[in-house]
């Protein structure tokens, strides 16, 4: 046997109750020395317990298929591994481990004939009932990122230098990774003891409910003494299923006539409103051209509506998966994530809803008031403002001595648009006080709303401040580019345009001195128009990031990950982060044992135990959007669009969001997929009265303090 | 059984960049390895390169981050280097540093805190310098600087060590003359078994036989490239059944390029763009003549690999050229545009008339140069430093005939090396000006201070040191 | 003298598994305790005297006297108000005589500079670390597990008076520990285990990576206190000895010369 160094690997629940009653111990054998205790049981005989395996016996009255649980644990049959408080003279077979526990033993005192070192790794059960469980990556709170593709798909222009940057950034370091595959002096072949920890995860993901089936059925071992019920007991027994069989009879009442009508309304509703939202959710992603931009790309609105009909058509497809769940047995783990998704999502809805209740009445109230200080401040900030900016600039602003003539021109074109824009805006003013009312109802539908169209009316109401930049910047720009362009003549070079270099090339005198005189010119020219540019550019900036904050307020109030948060405090079980590893002292251990005539192979005792995840990685999608956010604006290239007037392109709506997409399904469910899977729903099962089977016929009870100390219960 | 020494070359230019400076250095550097010696490398970061690295052969490249500012040369920051340095020089256990180039500041700082930290360095100088302008004034007073308290300097051509021990004040005793060599396995001519793509010269020529002519070099000015730009359409016209093959790259190629479209000349050169070393012999064989523009070179390595390709050499006079190759391979011109064009036409009309046996050529430098005569060369001169071999014997007088020991050089300690007392430091560097004497001075002093700080906060103890890559064993010397 | 030169301590119950700690925690002597806590006590002054003159300058209303003595502590406890018993702690605190002497003594700071004095203060004395140790858990078939923490007050303090290099017990003095972070690297997933060197600042540095496959980047074991060659290649001996299985000619291989800067045998 090539693997066979004697280290014996044993997982021991530490939560398994310790008795010193003799026991066969039984759980899954992976390979020879690596085995997988899943439950002690006790006064049986080994002989009866290896029929009963074989027949299935202990597995019997499952809830769900069996072959599930073989078919997840990757074993094909559950094993005896050995026998726990023996005497030393029972011959028993090489390969069965002897355990020593017993209420006073912490970890368990193990040998085996074939093992010369041990390691016990002892581990703490998840629960299944409350939906914990144990992995070593960690749990994905985001959608798989199929959204990448989607990204790559539709990415263009302003973003494909970034890209194009950091895939090759990706394919260089790719490179770099196989180099180092080349430096590894030799490659060994995983055993099969390695390969096999994935799988021992699924069975410590098991082992709660596998346990409490084999103690259920442990009375069905053997030819055992049966105690019959005493008299007490039966008149509780009996007055009991009087009880149920009433609430039963009421129950079918309610099942058979009022419940079916109920549910076929609430269908015919949730489809006559998924025909809606995928007629609204056309219009908002109508692109004229593949290329040009929808509405939900323009406007914070758009999208934030997008968002929730989205969500909407999701939430039917999430619950048909997550009711699937309950058909199966409670240790499949796959449909965790999704739980945790859907109910953050109708958290966040429902957080949104109460918020806006609150905001909206608030706006409601005081709509008057907040028209008017919303006016006040237009007026104040975009109006008069960069009137006397501009004024300022007309007479040489802070001793630049500028060109007045043109400094003239450029202010008296600026103001008188804004003299005409000041008059647009006196006209709206009595809308105004209306379009808060608006706003504040609409917030009815979750304080997102009035976030988002706030963010619209920003930018509606400051169209002039973006026109006079790209105005500005456009001539800036061209300016400095005939600069450059005469800066090369005077240089006796030129542009190549075919070739995109530069070029030697003789000029002739005239053409050269007709280049210089313009470029003098120019030169002189450049201030007056660059404090004009500068002075629109900073408005803008503004703009951009006041538009900014209301995103994020956005992306917070639709994508919080709350309930995750919360898991994380009440039960960080259920948000496993990956494992790790305790070495305990093995000297106390020891010492335990109070003889210590019996050889123990040497032994280490190891804690196996559940990281939560943390938080840094809950937040991880908003370290990811702030992350691009800071490499779109925080640049060089957006610097040098700055200097050289070049268009600053605001990032597209869509990265922006593509935090939100990652909550959401790259596409979504069509009609009759929903109704499919609302159709196919299984009806609820019959609640047939419970049929109690005694624990343990023999009438022994479990100790008090059963599973180790610690409460259990299904939340 | 001769000594055997810790080596740390230091220079600005390694792998990956290519070049004649950095061929020089992994092949000596190996060759010493080969004779039982250990060698490092110390050089600055590259773009993706940073770190220390090993070379198949054991060869330890330390690539130190620094900032890099002109043409791969770093920005001279006189003390910044001087921790990394003494970390690396301890944990290495070196003995000996030897500093290549002398564009590079990195190896005029190495040799600076080498002498303070008491050991023995070695100069070896690649290049020419003028002394008129500015840069070379410049160049030529740092260079006097690292180089007053210098153990000894090599350089790699005659004119080099002229030109060097004028512009430093050298004592010309201390400067050897050791040339580069070329591998010259790696510069066969085309066999005719291999790759008959390419038409094997049909000999002899005949006189419709298109000859084609190889330029491989880096388009900079000193190269040459305007002298070639002006003469590639005139030889071209001079000669119809010529062709040009130029490789390498450089601020000069756009010339070029655009000498190639003014003249339609598309079909007549090829450009090849930059390549890597180890196609220069492919570029080689395609053609029959090289033509090496160049306006100042110390060695010129390039020609001796034509010549071993089988290439006839047509190469400009200047700096170390003439005494690479026997007149016999080459064709002289003066470095101007109608000198050029007379010589490769004389080249073209020899070729013609089959009056040169190019197909000799690769025995003939197979036999002039190996790299292994360089490194016992160098050896020699280390044991000379350190004292292994007499002063007699290295500098080649004898103590019987000249007793007055003390008196024949003034530059130079008594005892044929340098001694490190800072006094007798600073007395070397003070004679080098009036106020850069007194500029030199301070800069040491620094130095000095420095070092003494060094050792106390980053005690000897506390830098681990590296195990050594396993010594080959000496082979037996040719000495 | 409260910390020293990174040292290794091992702790290896069995053939198979095998834990390296590096710790910068010198063994704990009976002054060396007295001295640490005394510097937590003094921490603890520093701490309080910084939050008294906070809020001596910015809380405190003179207008009321403080009347608070009399107030019983235990009954604040007991209803669990703490804010007021917070309040209440620090009026006490201000009218003190060394809290009215730390007033005076800052009168001449203005606002914004006492303010960010004082925080910057109570930072130092609560999140500074003292010792930091990091260590790297080796288990036979399962695979390597390496985790650092840093304690501001104490540390796990490894008691090596009998002479062994156990590790008997990790204690905790106060709460003062950074939580632990653990990265567990499957065997499955470790492609190599080795000693790479790398500039570091000032120096060249030699440390122990993982290569864990399918990841981009490596894993660097005790990242923070980077022990020296000595330490470094005892642990990798280890490792090398500990993680594969039975063969020893794994080691020999192992520890042969790569392009990649391992270093194996010491120079023979």
């Amino acid at each position: 046997m090539p693997e066979n160094d004697g280290l014996m690997r044993i997982f021991w629940p530490a939560d398994l109750p310790r008795s010193d009653l003799r026991g066969v111990v039984v759980g899954w054998r992976n390979s020879a020395l690596d085995v997988f205790v899943l439950a002690i049981l006790e006064e049986v005989e080994p002989r009866n317990v290896d029929s009963a395996l074989k027949l299935g016996t202990l597995t019997r009255n499952a809830p769900h298929p069996v072959s599930r649980i073989y078919e997840l644990c990757g074993q094909s049959s559950l094993h005896i591994l050995g026998l726990s408080n023996t005497s030393d003279d029972v011959q028993i077979d090489p390969s069965w481990i002897r355990a020593t526990t017993g209420p006073s033993i912490r970890v368990p005192i193990i040998t085996c004939a074939r093992a010369s070192n041990i390691q016990i790794i002892l581990f703490e059960r998840p629960l299944p009932g409350r939906m914990q469980y144990i992995s070593l990556s960690p749990i994905a709170l985001a959608l798989g990122d199929k959204h990448e593709t989607f990204r790559i798909g539709l990415s263009d222009g302003a973003d494909e230098a970034d890209e194009r940057e950091e895939r090759l950034k990706k394919v260089k370091k790719k490179k770099l990774v196989e180099k180092l595959k080349q430096h590894s002096v030799f490659k060994r072949t995983p055993s099969a003891k390695e390969r096999a920890l994935p799988k021992i995860v699924n069975q410590i993901n098991w082992a709660w409910e596998l346990e409490k089936l084999m103690q259920k059925n442990v009375s069905r071992i053997g030819t055992r003494p049966k105690r019959s019920l005493s008299v007490s007991e039966r008149v509780v027994e009996s007055a009991t299923t009087m009880r149920d069989i009433v609430l039963v009879w009421l129950w079918n009442l309610v099942t058979v006539y009022v419940l079916p009508v109920i549910k076929r309304l609430f269908v015919m509703g949730l489809m006559a409103h998924r025909i809606a939202a995928e007629v609204l959710l056309t219009v908002l992603e109508w692109r004229a051209r593949p290329k040009y931009a929808a509405l939900k790309d323009i406007s914070a609105t758009a999208q934030q509506v997008e968002i929730r009909l989205q969500q909407f058509c999701y939430w039917p497809m999430q619950y048909v998966t997550l009711r699937l769940r309950k058909n199966d047995w409670e240790s499949v783990t796959t449909s965790h994530p999704d739980y945790i998704r859907f109910y953050n999502s109708l958290w966040l809805v429902a957080n949104d809803v109460i918020i806006g209740i609150a905001l909206g009445s608030y706006i409601i109230d005081n709509s008057s008031w907040l028209a008017g200080e919303i006016s006040h401040l237009l007026t104040q900030y975009t109006v008069e403002a960069l009137q006397s900016s501009i004024s300022w600039l007309m007479g040489w602003p802070a001793g630049l001595k500028l060109n007045s003539e043109l400094a003239l021109f450029l202010g008296d074109l600026f103001l008188w648009v804004i003299e005409y824009w000041s008059s647009c805006i006196e006209t709206l003013r009595p809308v105004l006080p209306h379009m808060i009312w608006f706003i504040g109802f609409s917030s009815f539908a979750g304080a997102s709303m009035p976030i988002a169209l706030f963010s619209d009316l920003t930018s509606i109401l400051t169209i002039h401040i973006y026109s006079f930049y790209l105005a500005s910047a456009r001539i800036y720009h061209w300016q400095l580019n005939i600069l450059i362009s005469l800066f090369h003549l005077f240089r006796g070079k030129k542009h190549n345009v075919l070739r995109n270099r530069i070029d030697s090339c003789d000029y002739d005198l005239d053409q050269l001195l007709v280049g210089t005189i313009l470029f003098t010119l120019l030169f002189f020219l450049l201030p007056t128009v660059v404090v004009f540019y500068l002075n629109f550019a900073i408005a803008r900036m503004v703009i951009i990031s006041l538009k900014a904050v209301f995103d994020t307020m956005l992306s917070f109030l639709n994508h919080f990950p709350l309930f995750a948060l919360m898991l994380r405090i009440k039960d960080p079980g259920r948000l496993p982060g990956g494992i790790r590893f305790e070495l305990r002292d093995t000297q106390d251990f020891r010492h335990a044992l109070n003889d210590t005539t019996k050889p123990i192979p040497s032994t280490s005792v190891i804690h196996l135990k559940s990281i939560p995840l943390s938080f840094k990685a809950m937040f991880h999608q908003y370290f990811q959007m702030g992350h691009r956010i800071r490499k779109h604006y925080l640049s060089p290239r957006v610097l040098l669009c700055l200097l050289t007037g070049k268009f600053v392109p605001p990032l597209d709506r869509r990265n922006l969001y593509s935090l939100q997409y990652s909550m959401l399904p790259a596409r979504r469910a069509g009609i009759m997929e929903m109704w499919n899977a609302v159709s196919s729903l299984p009806s609820p099962k019959r609640r047939t009265a419970p049929v109690y089977i005694p624990a343990l016929a023999n009438g022994r009870r479990y100790p008090s303090n059963y599973g180790g100390g610690r409460s259990r219960s299904y939340g | 059984m001769a000594p055997t020494y810790n080596i740390a070359m230091v220079s600005d230019f390694f792998y990956p960049q290519p070049g004649g400076v950095e061929s020089h250095i992994y092949q000596l550097s190996t060759k010493l390895m080969d004779r039982g010696h250990k060698v490092i490398i110390i050089t600055h970061a590259y773009e993706g390169r940073t770190g220390v690295r090993y070379l198949t052969n054991g060869l330890k490249v330390y690539h130190v981050p620094f900032l890099v500012i002109f043409r791969s040369a770093t920005f001279p920051t006189v003390f910044s280097f001087f921790p990394i340095f003494r970390n690396i020089v301890l944990r290495e256990r070196i003995d000996i540093v030897h500093g290549h180039a002398s564009l590079s500041n990195f190896c005029h700082e190495a040799i600076l805190h080498a002498r303070t930290m008491g050991l023995r360095t070695v100069f070896t100088d690649h290049s020419l310098f003028g002394f008129a302008d500015a840069a070379s004034i410049l160049t030529n007073k740092l260079l006097k600087f690292t180089l007053s308290d210098v153990d000894h300097v090599i350089c790699v051509s005659h004119t080099c060590k002229e030109n060097t021990v004028l512009r430093a004040s050298l004592d010309p005793l201390m400067v050897s003359v050791i040339p580069n060599a070329v591998v010259a396995e790696n510069f066969k001519p085309l066999s005719p078994s291999e790759n008959p793509s390419y038409p094997p010269p049909a000999r002899p020529l005949g006189p419709h036989d298109i000859i084609t002519i190889v330029v491989i070099s880096r388009l900079f000015y000193n190269k040459g490239t305007d002298l070639l730009t002006a003469a590639i359409p005139r030889i071209l016209e001079n000669h119809p059944n010529t062709r040009f093959i130029i490789a390498g790259s450089g601020p000069k190629s756009i010339d070029l390029e655009q000498m190639i479209e003014q003249n339609v000349l598309q079909d007549r050169v090829e450009m090849l763009g930059p390549i890597r070393h180890e196609e220069v012999r492919d570029v080689m064989v395609r053609g029959h003549i090289y033509l090496h523009p160049s306006l100042t070179e110390a060695f010129g390595t390039v020609i001796v690999e034509a010549a071993s390709c089988g290439l006839y050499v047509v190469c400009t006079q200047v700096g170390g050229i003439p005494e690479v190759l026997p007149s016999h391979m080459t064709v002289f011109a003066k470095p101007e545009e109608d000198d050029l064009i007379t010589a490769t036409g004389k080249a073209i009309a020899a070729l013609r008339a089959n009056k040169v046996r190019t197909e000799l050529f690769h025995e003939q430098v197979k036999t002039m140069y190996s790299w292994e005569n360089v490194a016992v060369r160098t050896e020699r001169v280390y044991n000379g430093i350190c004292g292994a071999i007499s002063e007699g014997e290295f500098y080649g007088y004898y103590e019987g005939g000249n007793s007055n020991a003390n008196s024949w050089s003034a530059t130079r300690g008594r005892s044929g090396v340098q001694s490190f007392a800072l006094i007798d430091r600073l007395k070397r560097y003070y004679g080098c000006g009036i106020w850069a004497g007194k500029l030199f001075c301070l800069c040491v002093i620094v130095d000095y201070l420095l070092f003494l700080f060094l050792e106390l906060w980053f005690p000897r103890e506390g830098i681990d040191v590296c195990p050594d890559w396993p010594r080959k064993k000496r082979k037996d010397s040719r000495e | 003298m409260l910390t020293t030169a990174p040292h290794l301590y091992l702790r290896r119950p069995s053939p198979t598994t095998a834990e390296f700690t590096v710790t910068t925690c010198p063994p704990l002597t009976i002054p060396l305790r007295i001295c640490l806590l005394t510097i937590s006590l003094l921490r603890a002054a520093i701490f309080a005297a910084a939050i008294t003159t906070i809020y001596s300058r910015f809380f405190h209303e003179p207008s009321h006297p403080s009347p608070i003595t009399s107030v019983p502590v235990a009954d604040l406890l007991y209803q669990g108000d703490l804010l007021l018993l917070a309040s209440h702690l620090l009026q006490a605190l201000h009218s003190s005589p060394p809290g009215q002497f730390l007033a005076s003594i800052t009168q001449p700071l203005s606002n914004s500079g006492l303010a960010v004095i004082a925080s910057v203060i109570t930072y130092f004395s609560l999140f500074t670390q003292l010792h930091t140790t990091e260590s790297l858990l080796v288990l036979r078939g399962l695979g390597i597990q390496t985790s650092t923490s840093s304690s501001s007050f104490s540390s796990p303090i490894p008691n090596t008076s009998d002479g062994s290099n156990r590790w008997r017990g990790w204690k905790w003095w106060f709460w003062g520990t950074t939580p632990t972070k653990t990265r567990f690297i499957p065997t499955e997933k470790i492609r190599d285990v080795l000693i790479n060197e790398a500039f570091r600042g000032f120096e060249v540095r030699y440390y122990l990576i993982v290569i864990v496959e399918g990841e981009e980047d490596i894993v660097v074991v005790f990242p923070r206190l980077l022990p020296g060659r000595k330490i470094v290649e005892e642990v990798w001996r280890g490792v090398r000895g500990c993680l594969y299985e039975g063969d020893p000619n794994h080691q020999s291989l192992g520890g042969s010369w790569g392009q990649t800067g391992t270093i194996g045998r010491k120079d023979n």
